[in-house]
C-alpha cells in the first residue's frame, strides 16, 4: 500500500473550543489509484490533504506512505518527502512568477542534492502537457488553465509516487477543466497514483475512486457511471 | 538545451532582478552607507594622519615671529598659504640667551608668484642646515648627506615626482631630494640653505620684486626656532623670551597643534556619529522593507514549501537575497567614495583647512574591509527577522489566505 491513514484527526480551535476538520479518516490509497475525494467547502478536504503532504501535524492518528509514519518526520526529512515522494498541485494560481516556466518547472528537482540535470526531464514533462513552445516564456504572459498545467507538470518533475491536487480544476472553463483531467488520466495511467480534492461533480469519473468527506469523515462510494457528462451521480452534497 | 542549475542562491538573484525597483532601493541605501562608512573613516584618518604627522616632525618647542604674524607662520605651516615676514636677526642671538632655551634656529622666508613648476605662489624656506633641528634631520634621513649651495629639497606636493630642477627667476636649481608627505603646508614648500636663498632674493630683487625692497637677507630673519631645555616648560621661556624681546609673537608649537586637534576633535566623532546613526537607520529602513515584502510574498515562500523546500532553505533565499543587494550596494558605494576621497584629497585637505595625510595602504585596506563588512551586514541583519517569520510560517494558512 502506498498510502495509509488510521484514525486521522485534526482539531482546530475556534475560540475556546476546538473542533475536528478531520475525524477519523482511515484511508488507503495503492500505486494504481486516481481517488477523488468531493465535498462542501468546509469538509475538510484540504486539511486531509495538506495532513498527508506533511504541511499540517495531525492531533492524532498515522499517516503511512510506504509504510513510513510521515508525521513523525523532522522538517529536512519531510520536506524531502514531499519534494521527492509526492507531488503537489496546490489550489489557485501557485506558478512562481519570478521565474520562467521552465525553471518553475525544474525547480523541485533543486531543492535537494541530486545529481544531473532536470531541463531535459521538464522540457518532456512540458512537451507532455501541451506547453514545450512556453518554456521560456514569463508565467505572467500564461491563462488559467496554461499556469494549472504547469503546476502539474512541476510536480511531476521528481517522479513521485502520489500526486496530490487540491482542486485542480476549481476556476477553470468546461474545456480546460476537460483537457486539465485527461492529463491527470494519463499520468495515472503511467503509474502514478493521484489523490485529487475536489467540489466539482464532473471530474469525479476521470479516477477509479470516489470518496466523499463530510464534517471531517470519510466515506467510500461507488464510482459514476456516465461521466463525464454524464448526468447520473450515486450521490449529492447535503444542503 | 542545458541550464544552469537553480541553486538557492540562484533563485535569490533571480528574486532580486525580477523585482528591480525593490533592489536599485535596497542597493542605493546601502551605497550611501558605505560611502559615509568609507569616505568618512578615510577622511578621519587623514585628518587625524596629518596632524599626528606634523606633531612628529614638527621639531621646535617654540617659534618667534614678528609681532602680528602668528597667524601668517599658522597658514604657512598648517595650509601651505606662502607669506613672508621679516625682523632683525639679532632677535635670535637675544632669544638665544634667554632662560631655557636649549637650542635655536632662523628661517628665512621668500615667495615666488612665478615658477616653471607651478601656477600658484610657492613657500620658498631658507635655514642654516648646521644649527636646524626641523628640516635637516629630513634631509639626513632621506638625501644622506649635506645640501650644497644652489640644490633644492621639495615638499612632495611640489612639481611632478619626475622633475630633476626647478627655474626661480631665470635660474634653474637641481632638486636634491623630495620629502615625504606631510598633508601639511610642509609638502607644498621649497627648503634650501641660506646661501641659496640669498642668490634667489637677489634673482627676485633683480626680476623687481617691489616687496623686497628694504630687507636684508644679511641681517633680516623670518622666525626663530627654539628647542626648549627638558627642564623648563614652553609656557616659562615663552613668558621669558615676550618679556625681554619686544615686537615679538611666541607660538607655542604645542599650542598650535592642541588648537588642531580640537578643531578635528570634534569632526571624527561627528563623522562616527553620522556613520553610526546611518547604520542605524539603513538598517531600520531595510527592516520595514523587508517586512513588507515578506508578506507580500508569504505565498511565493509556501508555494517552496509545498514543493519541498525547508525551513532552512526559504530563511536562506531571503537573507542571500539581502546579503546580494547589500553587496552590490556596498561596493558601489565604497567605489564612489574612493573616487572622490583618493583624486580629491588635496583639495578636500585645502577646503578643511586643516593638515590632510592618507594613510597607507595597509589602513586603507582595514578601513575598507571594515566598511564592506558593515554594509554586507546591514541588509541580512534587517532581513533576518523577516526570514524567521517566513520559515516558521504555516504554510497551509498561507495558502488558505489566497484563497
Amino acid at each position: 500500500m502506498l498510502l495509509q491513514t488510521k484514525g486521522l484527526v485534526k482539531e482546530y480551535k475556534r475560540g475556546n473550543t476546538s473542533f475536528p476538520a478531520v475525524n477519523g479518516v482511515d484511508l488507503s490509497v495503492s500505486s494504481e489509484d486516481f481517488v477523488s475525494i468531493v465535498g462542501r467547502s468546509g469538509s475538510g478536504k484540504s486539511t486531509l490533504l495538506n495532513l498527508i503532504a506533511g504541511l499540517l501535524k495531525p492531533t492524532s492518528g498515522s499517516i503511512l506512505v510506504e509504510g513510513v509514519d510521515i508525521s513523525s518526520l523532522n522538517d529536512e526529512k519531510v520536506s524531502l518527502y514531499r519534494n521527492s515522494k509526492i507531488g503537489y498541485v496546490p489550489q489557485g494560481q501557485s506558478v512562481l512568477s519570478n521565474l520562467t516556466v521552465l525553471d518553475n518547472v525544474r525547480l523541485p528537482f533543486y531543492l535537494f542534492k541530486r545529481e544531473g540535470d532536470a531541463t531535459e526531464k521538464a522540457l518532456s514533462l512540458l512537451d507532455q502537457v501541451g506547453l514545450a513552445d512556453l518554456a521560456q516564456a514569463s508565467p505572467r504572459e500564461l491563462s488559467g488553465g496554461e499556469l494549472r498545467r504547469v503546476s502539474i507538470a512541476r510536480a511531476l518533475i521528481n517522479d513521485p509516487a502520489l500526486l496530490m491536487a487540491d482542486e485542480p480544476t476549481s476556476d477553470l472553463d468546461a474545456q480546460t477543466t476537460a483537457e486539465i483531467m485527461e492529463l491527470f488520466r494519463r499520468i495515472s495511467q503511467n503509474g502514478t497514483a493521484i489523490l485529487m480534492v475536489t467540489h466539482e461533480l464532473e471530474t469525479v469519473g476521470y479516477g477509479n475512486r470516489v470518496l466523499t468527506m463530510d464534517a471531517g469523515t470519510l466515506t467510500e462510494r461507488e464510482k459514476p457511471k456516465d461521466v463525464p457528462g454524464g448526468a447520473s451521480y450515486p450521490f449529492r452534497f447535503q444542503a | 538545451m542545458k541550464q544552469a542549475p537553480l541553486s538557492i542562491r540562484r533563485l535569490s538573484v533571480c528574486n532580486l532582478k525580477r523585482r528591480p525597483f525593490r533592489t536599485a532601493c535596497h542597493i542605493a541605501v546601502v551605497a550611501v552607507l558605505a560611502f559615509v562608512l568609507f569616505g568618512g573613516s578615510i577622511l578621519s584618518v587623514s585628518l587625524k594622519n596629518g596632524t599626528r604627522s606634523i606633531q612628529e616632525r614638527f621639531g621646535a618647542d617654540l617659534i618667534i615671529v614678528p609681532q602680528n604674524y602668528d597667524k601668517s607662520m599658522e597658514s604657512i605651516l598648517l595650509k601651505g598659504e606662502p607669506n613672508y615676514f621679516y625682523f632683525d636677526q639679532a632677535i635670535a642671538d637675544q632669544a638665544a640667551r634667554q632662560e631655557g632655551v636649549s637650542r635655536i634656529s632662523t628661517q628665512f622666508f621668500l615667495i615666488t608668484l612665478k615658477a616653471d613648476c607651478c601656477s600658484v605662489p610657492i613657500q620658498l624656506v631658507g635655514f642654516h642646515p648646521e644649527t636646524d633641528f626641523t628640516i635637516q634631520p629630513w634631509i639626513s634621513q632621506k638625501y644622506g648627506r649635506d645640501l650644497e649651495d644652489g640644490q633644492l629639497v621639495v615638499g612632495s606636493d611640489v612639481a611632478d615626482s619626475g622633475r630633476k630642477s626647478l627655474t626661480f627667476f631665470n635660474r634653474q636649481y637641481p632638486i636634491a631630494a623630495r620629502l615625504e608627505k606631510t598633508g601639511t603646508g610642509l609638502d607644498a614648500s621649497v627648503f634650501t640653505n641660506m646661501n641659496t636663498i640669498r642668490s634667489l632674493f637677489q634673482g627676485a630683487k633683480a626680476a623687481g620684486m617691489g616687496f623686497l625692497s628694504g630687507t636684508d637677507p644679511e641681517k633680516s630673519i623670518s622666525s626663530v626656532l627654539v628647542k626648549i631645555d627638558s627642564h623648563y616648560d614652553a609656557d616659562t621661556v615663552a613668558h621669558n623670551i615676550r618679556s625681554h624681546i619686544s615686537g615679538v609673537q611666541v607660538i607655542k608649537t604645542r599650542s598650535m597643534f592642541t588648537g588642531i586637534s580640537n578643531t578635528l576633535g570634534s569632526l571624527p566623532v561627528f563623522l562616527y556619529a553620522i556613520s553610526i546613526a546611518l547604520w542605524v537607520l539603513a538598517a531600520a529602513v531595510l527592516t520595514v522593507m523587508f517586512s513588507v515584502t515578506a508578506n507580500e510574498r508569504k505565498k511565493e515562500f509556501a508555494v517552496l514549501r509545498i514543493l519541498g523546500a525547508t525551513r532552512k532553505k526559504l530563511a536562506g533565499i531571503l537573507l542571500n537575497e539581502s546579503l546580494f543587494a547589500s553587496m552590490a550596494g556596498g561596493i558601489i558605494g565604497v567605489a564612489a567614495a574612493a573616487a572622490v576621497v583618493f583624486p580629491f584629497n588635496v583639495y578636500i585637505g585645502d577646503r578643511l583647512g586643516l593638515p590632510y595625510l592618507q594613510p597607507q595602504i595597509s589602513v586603507v585596506l582595514g578601513i575598507l574591509a571594515l566598511s564592506l563588512f558593515l554594509s554586507f551586514l546591514v541588509g541580512p541583519l534587517a532581513s533576518a527577522h523577516s526570514a524567521i517569520k517566513i520559515s516558521r510560517a504555516e504554510t497551509y494558512l498561507t495558502m488558505r489566505e489566497g484563497e
